[in-house]
């Protein structure tokens, strides 16, 4: 079983030593997200093997543009579509790669994939959300989701 | 020394050429095993190689076993910098001939130690 507190060490370790970001807990996240009604961005790397299933981080366009801001390096206005997906797939991968020891068993990561878009849901077919963290970071709302296949 | 960075994702690819563009060394890349591999073949100056475990087309754990099972690049230093953080993982790659081991995240301070390790840079 993974807690809400493992999540939140993940997270901030990544924000800290690649972003240099302060990240903080907040539950008003999914909320924010989901009511926001501009563009979204979803990062997803599958798990396979003893544990079945995802994890998925989800933001906004502005945040996504942020981050890879500051990991290529250069302003945010001046990135591409494809460059801001790179970033959030390299995020999400880092954040399943250190989720994956805390899971039992053996477990295999798939590489990221990103989908980005207004109003729409990413579904992992047969899978139910097994623990979801809401984030806060330069205002703008962030949601880690670790979904599980159902059995 | 020449370095070749080998990770699937450009953001990662642009911190990493950036951290050793600023240690000193002279920055290649590459977006996956075959093509690291490739670039090896090509430059004879590349001393150094930072590969990602996973990859497209070939995964860095198949590019370490290519490049130690050719003796021409014994004396090529190979460190793999990795999401994958378990043990069974890490010992898996030094098996297979890896020299250092970095952990994704990772902060500039962890690159320089382990290149200290190997007498690469300055601790």
């Amino acid at each position: 079983m993974v807690h809400e507190e493992e999540i939140l060490q993940i997270v901030q370790s990544i924000w800290m030593s690649i972003l240099d970001l302060e990240i903080r807990l907040d539950s008003s996240a999914d909320r924010r997200l989901r009511e926001g009604g501009g563009r979204t961005l979803t990062g997803c790397v599958q798990l396979t093997g003893d544990f079945e299933g995802a994890a998925l981080l989800d933001c906004t366009g502005k945040l996504a543009q942020r981050v890879a801001g500051v990991m290529f390096e250069e302003h945010p206005d001046a990135l591409s579509i494809a460059e801001v997906q790179d970033a959030l797939g390299e995020l999400t991968n880092m954040i399943a790669g250190n989720i994956k020891p805390l899971l039992s068993g053996s477990s295999r990561l798939s590489l990221p994939s990103v989908v980005e878009g207004a109003d729409y849901t990413l579904i992992v077919p047969g899978s139910k959300a097994l623990l979801q963290v809401g984030f806060t970071c330069e205002q703008e709302p962030l949601l880690v989701t670790l979904a599980e296949r159902c059995k | 020394m020449r370095v070749l960075v080998i990770d699937d994702s450009r953001a990662m690819r642009s911190i990493l050429s950036k951290i050793m563009s600023e240690i000193g060394f002279d920055v290649v890349a590459a977006a996956h095993g075959r093509e690291g591999l490739e670039r090896l073949r090509e430059d004879d100056g590349i001393g150094l190689v930072l590969v990602d475990w996973n990859l497209p087309e070939m995964n860095g754990y198949e590019f370490v076993q290519a490049v130690r099972a050719d003796p021409a690049y014994d004396d090529v230093r190979l460190i793999m910098v990795s999401t994958e953080t378990e043990r069974e993982r890490v010992l898996k790659a030094l098996d297979a001939g890896v020299d250092e081991y970095v952990m994704k995240p990772f902060t500039r301070a962890t690159i320089v130690e382990k290149l200290a390790f190997l007498g690469l840079a300055d601790g």
